[in-house]
């Protein structure tokens, strides 16, 4: 008797739970509708150009001509595509590629390294011909494939593995080093003149490239306006605890610290909230994230504009010089600054506007720095 | 339990998994039977997509086995990501070492020889703690799987890092190919044959038989003149070492450096695996097929169908929860004529 | 910043403050946890449970706008799921911790995929007020210590209320001792009248329904939505907690806030430029959970029975 009743319980509890799912279906849709209206509009305010200084490699004949097409899109993701940054952006963008052409296009979340090749197989075994790794860390296993997958293409948004030369480099995989970290740059160039403490804070997710350039290049752009203002750095080490990031947060600006940037998708959630509750400025990293904190504290976002970048490298695909290494950056619009909050004073607006205009120019560049301190 | 029966229970379960997972389907507006071919059968059907699942097979069947020592022990070994971790490191420091170059073509078992070394390490920490005190082995093997996350973390950010991304040199030893036109590779072999030493141990050795009468009872095994503490320790370093193999292959087979992430979820789909396969040798292979073909088909049917990979961790849990509910069932069954009152 | 002005009041307060604020989740974790445990039944599975009570907490609060009738509905969602880990490991005695890691695996991909069904992938933006810091008339008043401790948010009052009177129920009252009678010699409880199954199933319910809350702290009490994978292994640290507590509620307290304190202390250290590698931090609280058991492991004596089914025919 028990143990029917049991049966029925777990029955009755999958089942309800399963009932609920059916009713919330048309609120999620309306969600995604307004997310991409959000994403187009931001989407819209880069300026074009399309200089590519790619260091286009040898092979370029190589491919052949199965290589010269793109119908079916793929992105593999390190995370979770609802962390309203590093993976959304992503998402989003490749969603926005869908409605810009003929395209096809599909994304695996969480593609951790001990997956990365399969997935990146299994792709081009259902036909896709433009396979893109979110991240250096796909590299390696893109290298891989790539050589067995001669008439697909593949893009990485990140550095060429450092231990393969470039000419074994394989000619139909495109590392696009993008530059987010001329964006952090100007982050902390906004947080150093908006500091009134003198301290500002960085949280980090973990390890890897980005986050680590990411915070060297914002403890330079603090840098360049004083050497008197402190940067306090934190790497929670994890991108989903978002509780743990609030009370990140908050020890900073107990500390005394009055901007923050943030860095770690989920986890950042949790500092915007603390930035919100605190009343303390912050800055949006990947997509415009004002909209999550009360208005005018978050200064500006950094945007990295995902589908201008992928359309870019299908305009190459198909005018057959694809491969090889690029740098984008601000200075072509993948990476770009939102609008200033109505905190921002005008002069520091123009200040930093000339940041931007420098490192566009060339007058100032911003390496990469991979270093830990 | 006849084994017709266990079978049977085995073979409802996973429909019963699959038709609650159906339901989760068809409430992402996909076919669930679409998205069970691509998931169950496609993986199937080229040489190349069976080269995907060997690369999930042999890890899963070695955690497998390693899980399964522990469980004929009665222990719980949780802690097979940490010491998937270990192992991986172990093959890692041999294949980026100078002291590979000098060892030549032996530096591949060797490096497994001390992937297995320091599964062991990982394992025993659980086991010491387990003789000594009888402290929980779950829940240390659960903290050891954190502690082993950051110390891998931290190797491969700092003294191993190689270059920019946070990740080590490759390794000079990798394992052979089996065929050239897919990724398998000798891993599957060893696996295999492991499994074949794994039969004859628990059915054969006095070791075997003892390790048994101590998961049966330990009072029986205390009476029977069975050193437990040494019997338990020694089922977890076991069940470590091949928890660590199972990492030495994942770098020598697939990532050939090591980063985050190596371990997957290895670790707890070895669980799986032992309960699907019953601890039975020839139902582990089955079990980890099985589960290798889930694994990489759900990679396609996520490509097709837009259903996250997430959906066969929850598969695979349903399918473990309704295994235990009709073993459950169909022991008490037996009780129940006999009169007992439920 | 020098040694001098870092251990100062204000640096404290912050500290410990911040550390209270951390310890509530897991302060409601093992206090519901030592009652299950007691009775013989682990709570591996309190980290899905808590993902449950996140997410339906949220849900609610969301959809009615009371954040009391989320965090009940919480409570009821922890014990709702909670009633599947109980049917399997006491009706059905089967093995708790590989039900406990089915079902963490179960409530993560749920949790996601109900997360993605209701609110698309953009949640983040449907924040809601979290409960407010909460001064209590005039132990607030005291200095350092009111601040700290009498100057939180109502979850936390409620959670050292709940352990002490699990605290008072578990030791001076009969079914405390029946429960742990339970826990330690279940066929003895059994001979005695007591119901061993309904016990340790009510027991479990209790400890479902704890993770719910907890789970809810995390949601309605700090962040204001809810993330994937939110309890980010918590509910395996309340295991720790339990053993290092010896499966006192009170000491689970004094525990949890320890914990609380030494993730709020690894910021601070963080902050503050330390030059240690921060995966050290991360690591902290497992190898302080792990050096103790190594270290004090032979004082350490688990309910009898834990962790091991009961068949009652059995005689």
């Amino acid at each position: 008797m028990k143990k029917l009743l049991a049966m029925l319980l777990a029955l009755v509890l999958a089942l309800g739970m399963l009932s609920g799912c059916g009713d919330g279906k048309t609120t999620s849709d309306e969600g995604t509708d307004k997310k991409n209206e959000a994403g187009s509009d931001a989407g819209g305010s880069d300026e074009g150009g399309q200089d590519t200084d790619a260091s286009k490699d040898a092979d370029t004949e190589a491919g052949g001509e199965g290589r010269n097409s793109v119908s079916k899109i793929a992105v593999l993701l390190p995370g979770s595509i609802t962390d309203e940054s590093w993976n959304q952006t992503a998402y989003e963008g490749l969603q926005q590629i869908e409605t810009m052409g003929d395209f096809q296009t599909n994304y695996t979340e969480n593609v951790g390294s001990n997956d990365m090749e399969a997935v990146f197989r299994s792709y081009c075994e259902e036909g896709y011909d433009f396979v893109i790794g979110h991240g250096a860390q796909y590299g390696d296993a893109c290298c891989r494939v790539a050589e067995d997958y001669p008439d697909v293409n593949f893009f990485i948004t990140g550095n060429a593995p450092e231990d393969i030369p470039a000419e074994e480099l394989p000619g139909n995989i495109m590392f696009a080093d993008y530059r987010e970290c001329e964006g952090a740059y100007v982050c902390g160039v906004v947080a150093a003149l908006m500091t009134k403490s003198n301290k500002v804070g960085y949280v980090g997710g973990g390890n890897n490239t980005t986050q680590q350039s990411d915070k060297n290049a914002f403890i330079e752009g603090v840098a360049s306006v004083s050497s008197d203002i402190e940067v306090k750095t934190v790497i929670t080490g994890t991108f989903d605890d978002s509780a743990l990031g609030k009370e990140t947060a908050i020890a900073m600006i107990e500390d005394g610290v009055d901007v923050i940037l943030q860095t770690c998708d989920h986890t950042g959630l949790g500092v915007l909230e603390a930035c919100s509750e605190k009343g303390v400025y912050c800055l949006g990293y990947t997509t415009d994230q004002s909209g999550l904190v009360k208005e005018g504290l978050c200064l500006t976002s950094m945007l990295i504009d995902i589908p201008f970048m992928i359309s870019s490298q299908i305009d190459l695909i198909k005018a057959g010089g694809y491969g090889g290494q690029s740098f984008p950056g601000l200075h072509d619009g993948v990476v770009s600054m939102s609008g200033y909050s109505s905190e921002v004073p005008a002069e520091v607006q123009q200040q930093v506007d000339e940041v931007v205009e420098k490192i566009k120019s060339g007058e100032l560049v911003i390496t990469p720095n991979y270093s830990e301190n | 339990m006849k084994s017709i029966q266990k079978l049977l229970i085995l073979l409802l379960s996973v429909a019963a998994a699959m038709l609650i997972g159906s339901l989760l389907i068809l409430a992402s507006g996909a076919n669930p039977l679409e998205a069970y071919y691509y998931m169950v059968i496609r993986p199937l059907t080229s040489v190349n997509s069976l080269g995907e699942v060997s690369m999930y097979f042999t890890p899963l069947l070695l955690v497998g086995i390693g899980v399964s020592f522990a469980f004929h022990a009665r222990l719980s070994n949780l802690g097979g990501e940490g010491q998937i971790l270990f192992g991986a490191l172990g093959m890692t420091l041999m294949g980026i070492s100078p002291v590979g170059d000098v060892l030549g073509i032996f530096s591949l078992p060797v490096g497994c020889l001390l992937g297995i070394l320091f599964g062991i390490l990982w394992a025993a920490i659980a086991g010491f703690l387990r003789v000594r005190f009888k402290t929980s082995e779950i829940v240390v093997t659960l903290m050891l799987n954190y502690i082993a996350q950051q110390i891998i973390s931290y190797l491969v950010f700092f003294p191993l890092r190689s270059g920019a991304e946070p990740q080590s040199e490759k390794i000079a030893c990798a394992l052979p190919k089996l065929s050239s036109s897919s990724r398998i590779n000798w891993g599957v072999v060893v696996a295999l044959l492991l499994t074949v030493a794994y039969g004859v141990i628990m059915k054969k050795t006095r070791f075997g038989f003892r390790l048994r009468t101590l998961g049966g009872s330990e009072k029986a095994a205390v009476y029977s003149g069975v050193p437990v503490g040494r019997y338990y320790f020694a089922a977890m370093a076991i069940s470590g070492a091949f928890c660590g193999l199972a990492g030495a292959m994942q770098i020598s087979g697939n990532t050939m450096r090591l980063m985050e992430g190596v371990a997957g979820d290895f670790g707890f789909s070895g669980i799986v695996v032992a309960m699907l396969g019953s601890l039975h040798p020839v139902g582990l292979v089955i079990a980890s097929l099985f589960m290798a073909v889930l694994s990489a088909g759900s990679v396609t049917m996520q490509v097709k169908t837009g259903i996250p990979t997430s959906f066969t961790s929850v598969l695979e849990a349903l399918i473990v929860l309704f295994i235990l509910l009709g073993m459950a069932l169909s022991s008490r069954r037996g009780k129940h004529r006999k009169g007992g009152k439920a | 910043m020098e040694g001098a002005t870092l251990f100062n009041t204000v640096f404290l307060t912050a500290l410990f403050s911040s550390g209270v604020r951390q310890s509530v989740p897991l302060i409601f974790g093992s206090v519901g946890d030592c009652v299950s445990e007691k009775s013989g039944v682990m709570g591996i599975s309190l980290e899905g449970e808590m993902l449950f009570g996140a997410f339906f907490s949220y849900f609610f609060a969301l959809q009615s706008g009371s954040l009391w009738f989320g965090v009940l509905m919480g409570a009821a969602a922890g014990m709702v799921s909670s009633m599947l880990v109980a049917a399997w490991s006491v009706w059905l005695r089967q093995d708790q911790s590989i039900i406990g890691i089915m079902f963490n695996i179960f409530a993560a991909g749920f949790t996601n995929f109900l997360n993605r069904m209701i609110f698309g992938t953009s949640n983040a933006n449907i924040s809601i007020e979290t409960f407010q810091p909460i001064p209590l008339p005039l132990l607030s008043k005291i200095p350092v210590v009111g601040e700290i401790f009498f100057h939180q948010n109502i979850l936390t009052y409620l959670a050292v209320l709940l352990a002490v009177l699990t605290f008072l129920v578990m030791r001076k009252m009969k079914l405390g001792l029946q429960i742990a009678a339970v826990g330690e010699n279940p066929k003895a409880a059994q001979a005695c009248g007591i119901s061993v199954y309904r016990y340790r199933i009510l027991c479990y319910l209790f400890c479902g329904c704890m993770a719910g809350i907890a789970g809810a702290s995390l949601t309605l009490g700090t962040v204001g939505t809810f993330t994937e994978a939110i309890s980010a292994g918590r509910g395996f640290i309340c295991l720790a907690i339990v053993i290092l507590a010896r499966w006192n509620p009170l000491i689970a307290v004094a525990a949890g806030f320890g914990f609380g304190s030494i993730q709020a202390l690894q910021i601070r250290l963080q902050v503050q430029g330390s030059a240690l590698p921060y995966q050290f931090f991360v690591a902290l609280p497992y190898l302080i959970t792990v050096l103790v058991l190594v270290l004090a492991g032979h004082n350490i004596r688990a309910p009898r029975e834990l962790g091991v089914p009961f068949e009652r025919e059995s005689r």
